[in-house]
């Protein structure tokens, strides 16, 4: 499954990376993972990302990833 | 306009009942922040910093201690130690120990009006009075205020160590600058390069503040125990329970928090500013405490919005189709970082097809309050840049300046600015519709010019907790996290009574506090009507299983055979088929069943969509003083579907309003200590009834798929486009540039001079 | 230092409070009297939230003192229905969604029924330039224009059956 993430996840755990190609069964996994190669960023994610499975936003990171093409990693945006 | 007006499948939705909340607030007996009293409660008071940058050395609060009625003195020794520990705040996250220092500064003051002690006494005028009595003794160091200044070889440091985040390789050296946010796709020097036009252009805009009427306000009492309570108008009083708690080291569910009514807030609201100094203060005194802001104060020392200073080249072929967008830009961020380069980043991306682009957001500290959401935070801004610079596009191209935007708008499928699809997004039907409206080919009279702008507002949606449930005589009680700041009670009561079945005055709101209903996110985001309403509506369908459940053994078939239909069930099989049980005669029954019927649900719906909004704008301008009127204003919206079309216009013309006021008049003005030269309401000049002619409203509706009724986010797209609106249409109206907001009279003026 | 009586009339009843030298009549309504209706979003007079009637004069009540209310007449927010029957504007600003947040409203109620005693049918720049004292932030007043002018038509309609 491919993995994008977009800044400023890659300049700040990942060395500037951006996508990686990691297969996990759901989301928690899949950080967890992430986290392995970019210390600190499973917590940073946690407060500050925002997830798209296949192009629609994930609220529930227990969901199963089976299936999943695509997983695009984003800054969570404010609102007023 | 109270006459209902059934429109097709919905039965409640769509109508415009009157809200449930409407006489306590034409009557005065609305309970607000500043209104609430209990019992012993004491007054507070606060000492802000005179400087707008300078070091404490000292703070001797003896003699305040001393002077009789003075209960407590607060000062940031008083505070926990605070981790760098990112914590939610509002709908982005802050670290705890800036968070802390917004409340009260700690070894540093970083603007003018910032915290640095707070007293509690008897009386308001003996808590004054006691502020005198503390010598602070500060150590002034130089300031800066705006970014070319923030960012200046030399420049004074607000933040020491302060390493921009974002950039590759990363500095070496502390700056001004926190943090930069870039998206860039394909090559756009080659792409600009090769294109038939480019047009570039430098622009600015000043901080500027929400401007909500009601200063805030809270009252604390913390007990010796560590339980406390909060009573505070807020647009959500659980993430500033978390955010005072988190501060204060106590757990969350020992800080019981009551929403009052909230006076306004439009972003400005989801952060705490007293409440832990309230807290503190309460401890001390074990006597409950106020402490409220004077308007000076809101200006100086609540979050007012960015101002931005940008660099941009936009360019298009021959047939104005557009090739690239190149964008840079600087949030001036105020004392602490974290202002909104992201959202702006996805404002210059979202609403047209790229083949290439790049947009860079900076952000900037300096010297004044740091800024906070304000609707649609971060997208005024950049979305006056964007959309003025399309304009330019379109003269220069002689293209139609609508015609241009729909040639290049966004269409469901295409990829957002992070990649992420658009779905079911209406921005050509927009554009369309303000195509066909009449203001549109209006004529018009001399020295007047007619600006458009487009834009859109991502929205959200997020975490909810509602319940539902129903008195033995069949009347519904709906209970939410939500505040109320626009007339959202009764579009939850809409949405319930829709569900249900049953009428609109049959279902009553209310807005819980933190001790009796589960987490709901702040109001804001747009996200209310769309994701508590889908908490609702949830809780109603399981209201409405059990009902079923309960009628089906009344009527001695299976639940199958039950259909739920016009507020009562109808048994559609057997010997009792063609009769039916009302809501009532079935909730009656609870003591026959396993209890009373009530259904809580908790959501965190991200399927929500963006709000696209396009604004039509007349101005005329003075030659001879350069005052800008606005004749005739046009907002067109897709409002997915309007619960309450009622406050759903009044949402449009409101924000509209207020960019308005942004375009034209509304600017933090410092002087050359950093001190804010209008921190009231004479001179921040906000639009007034007399400023303003009626705002025509069009409501397209494109409904989200995800929502059971249709609903997206209305309420800060409005704000979006009005700032380029005006821009355009002055720069039409002179048949010059305005790249520098606001166009107040003396800076349109000077302009017109310069070009004679 | 010693607080001063004051006694003064509020919608319609007598009312007798003490208050500072120095101390506004908004702060002696919200405070002493509890009368919380009238707000303050400036104190300074440019917000309107706080407009009161004095001796039937249209007033900021945050500009004026408190003692100056000695043997004067004061209606407020308060006072604007009679009983539990709203006035025609509070009337119409409900059937209008002439309020978002409402915290302007009181101020804007009390400015709106004062033009219809003495401008009984105001045309629409009528109704915007009474009004310019009073701040609204959440609806851009065009609901408001509405609600006012409908109030001011009922009225009308009132008068001449009457």
């Amino acid at each position: 499954m491919k993995v994008i993430l977009i800044e400023p996840f890659p300049g700040r755990y990942f060395g500037g990376r951006g996508e990686f190609e990691i297969d996990a069964p759901n989301l928690f996994a899949l950080v967890r993972a992430l986290d392995a190669i970019g210390p600190g960023f499973a917590e940073a994610a946690g407060e500050d990302a925002a997830i798209a499975v296949d192009g629609v936003m994930r609220a529930d990171w227990s969901a199963s990833l089976e299936g999943a093409q695509e997983v695009l990693i984003v800054p969570r945006i404010a609102g007023g | 306009m109270n006459a209902p007006e059934p429109k097709g499948k919905f039965r409640v939705v769509g109508t415009r009942p009157v809200r449930p909340d409407g006489i306590d607030k034409v009557t005065g007996k609305a309970i607000y922040g500043p209104d609430f009293v209990t019992a012993g409660m004491i007054q507070g008071a606060i000492l802000r910093s005179p400087h707008a940058h300078a070091r404490i050395r000292s703070i001797d609060t003896s003699k305040a201690e001393a002077l009789p009625g003075v209960k407590a003195v607060v000062t940031s020794a008083d505070f926990p130690g605070q981790s760098a520990k990112i914590i939610a705040a509002g709908e982005t996250s802050s670290s705890l120990q800036n968070i802390a220092a917004t409340c009260m500064a700690n070894g540093k003051v970083l603007y003018i009006g910032h915290a640095v002690a707070a007293v509690a006494a008897t009386t308001k005028a003996i808590a004054e009075a006691a502020l005198k009595l503390i010598v602070v003794d500060y150590e002034v160091l130089p300031h800066v205020i705006e970014v070319e200044e923030a960012l200046a070889e030399g420049a004074p440091i607000l933040h020491e160590g302060m390493i921009t985040k974002g950039l590759d390789p990363a500095p070496d050296r502390p700056s001004n600058a926190s943090m930069v946010f870039t998206l860039a796709g394909g090559d756009v020097d080659a792409a600009l390069a090769a294109s038939a036009v480019t047009v570039s252009g430098h622009y600015r805009t000043a901080p500027v503040h929400q401007g909500y009427i009601e200063p805030h306000a809270c009252v604390a009492s913390w007990n010796a125990d560590g339980q406390g309570q909060l009573w505070i108008s807020s647009q959500g009083h659980f993430d500033l329970r978390n955010q005072t708690a988190s501060v204060l080291h106590m757990p969350s569910s020992d800080l019981r928090t009551y929403p009052l009514e909230i006076g306004g807030g439009f972003g400005g609201k989801t952060g705490i500013y007293l409440e832990p100094v309230a807290m503190l203060l309460s401890r001390k005194a074990g006597r409950p405490v106020r402490l409220t802001m004077s308007r000076e104060d809101v200006f100086n020392a609540s979050g007012p919005a960015p101002g931005i200073v940008a660099d941009i080249t936009i360019g298009a072929s021959e047939d104005g189709t557009l090739t690239a967008l190149k964008l840079e830009f600087w949030n001036q961020a105020g004392a602490f970082p974290g202002s909104t380069i992201h959202s702006g980043v996805m404002t210059a991306l979202g609403a047209y097809r790229l083949p290439a682009y790049f947009a860079r957001g900076w952000d900037v500290v300096s010297n004044f309050a740091g800024t906070k959401a304000y609707r649609a935070p971060g997208a005024p801004q950049v979305a006056f840049v964007v959309e003025s610079c399309l304009d330019d596009i379109a003269r220069k191209l002689g293209i139609d300046a609508l015609d241009l935007r729909l040639k290049n708008a966004a269409r469901p499928g295409d990829p957002g600015p992070t990649r992420v699809p658009h779905g079911a997004i209406g921005y050509v039907e927009c554009l369309e519709a303000a195509k066909a409206h009449p203001h549109w080919s209006a004529p018009l009279g001399p020295n007047q010019g007619r600006g458009v702008a487009g834009a859109f507002w991502g929205n959200y949606g997020g975490q909810s907790t509602a319940a539902v449930a129903l008195a033995a005589d069949g009347s519904v009680q709906v209970t939410t996290g939500s505040p109320d700041i626009g007339g959202s009670r009764a579009s939850m009561a809409i949405m319930a009574a829709e569900t249900l079945g049953v009428p609109y005055e049959s279902v009553r709101v209310t807005i819980a506090d933190t001790g009796s209903i589960g987490y709901s996110m702040v109001t804001g985001g747009s996200r209310v009507t769309f994701a508590t309403g889908k908490a609702v509506i949830g809780a109603a369908q399981k209201v409405i299983a059990t009902l079923v459940e309960r009628a089906a053994s009344l009527f001695g078939v299976e639940p199958g055979q039950v259909e739920w239909r016009d507020g009562a069930a109808h048994c559609l099989d057997g010997e009792r088929a063609g009769e039916s049980l009302s809501i009532s005669a079935i909730a009656g029954k609870a003591g026959q069943f396993s209890g009373p019927i009530v259904a809580e649900l908790a959501v965190n719906p991200l399927d929500y969509l963006p709000a696209f909004a396009v604004h039509i704008c007349d101005t005329e301008v003075d030659p001879e003083t350069g005052n800008v009127s606005i004749i005739r204003y046009t907002t067109v919206q897709d409002v997915g579907t309007a619960i309450h079309p009622d406050y759903v216009e009044g949402q449009m013309q409101g924000g509209a309003v207020q960019g308005i006021g942004w375009a034209l008049n509304e600017a933090y003005v410092f002087d050359g200590n950093g001190r804010m030269e209008n921190p009231g309401f004479l001179d921040y000049r906000m639009p007034v009834a007399s400023d303003l002619p009626m705002i025509d409203t069009v409501m397209v509706e494109v409904p989200n798929p995800a929502h059971p009724y249709g609903v997206k986010g209305v309420g800060e797209a409005p704000i979006v486009p009005p700032l380029a609106a005006v821009a355009n249409a002055v720069a039409r109206a002179t048949g010059l540039p305005m790249r520098q907001l606001p166009l107040s009279p003396d800076r349109v003026w000077a302009a017109i001079q310069a070009a004679k | 230092m010693s607080k001063i009586a004051v006694s003064t009339t509020v919608n319609g009843d007598p009312a007798e409070f003490l208050c500072d030298a120095g101390e506004s009549l908004l702060d002696a309504l919200r405070g002493s009297l509890g009368l919380t209706g009238s707000k303050e979003g400036c104190g300074s007079g440019d917000c309107g939230a706080c407009t009161v009637m004095l001796n039937g004069q249209m007033v900021c009540s945050c500009l004026v003192l408190a003692v100056e209310a000695e043997g004067k007449s004061i209606a407020t927010i308060e006072g604007v229905a009679e009983g539990s029957v709203l006035h025609p504007v509070q009337r119409q600003f409900l059937e209008h969604g002439a309020l978002q947040c409402g915290f302007c409203t009181p101020g804007f109620i009390v400015a709106a029924k004062a033009l219809l005693e003495v401008n009984p049918d105001p045309d629409e720049t009528e109704i915007r330039y009474w009004l310019a004292g009073n701040l609204c932030r959440c609806t851009g007043y065009d609901k408001i224009v509405r609600a006012v002018s409908a109030a001011a038509a009922e009225l009308r309609q009132e008068r001449s059956a009457a």
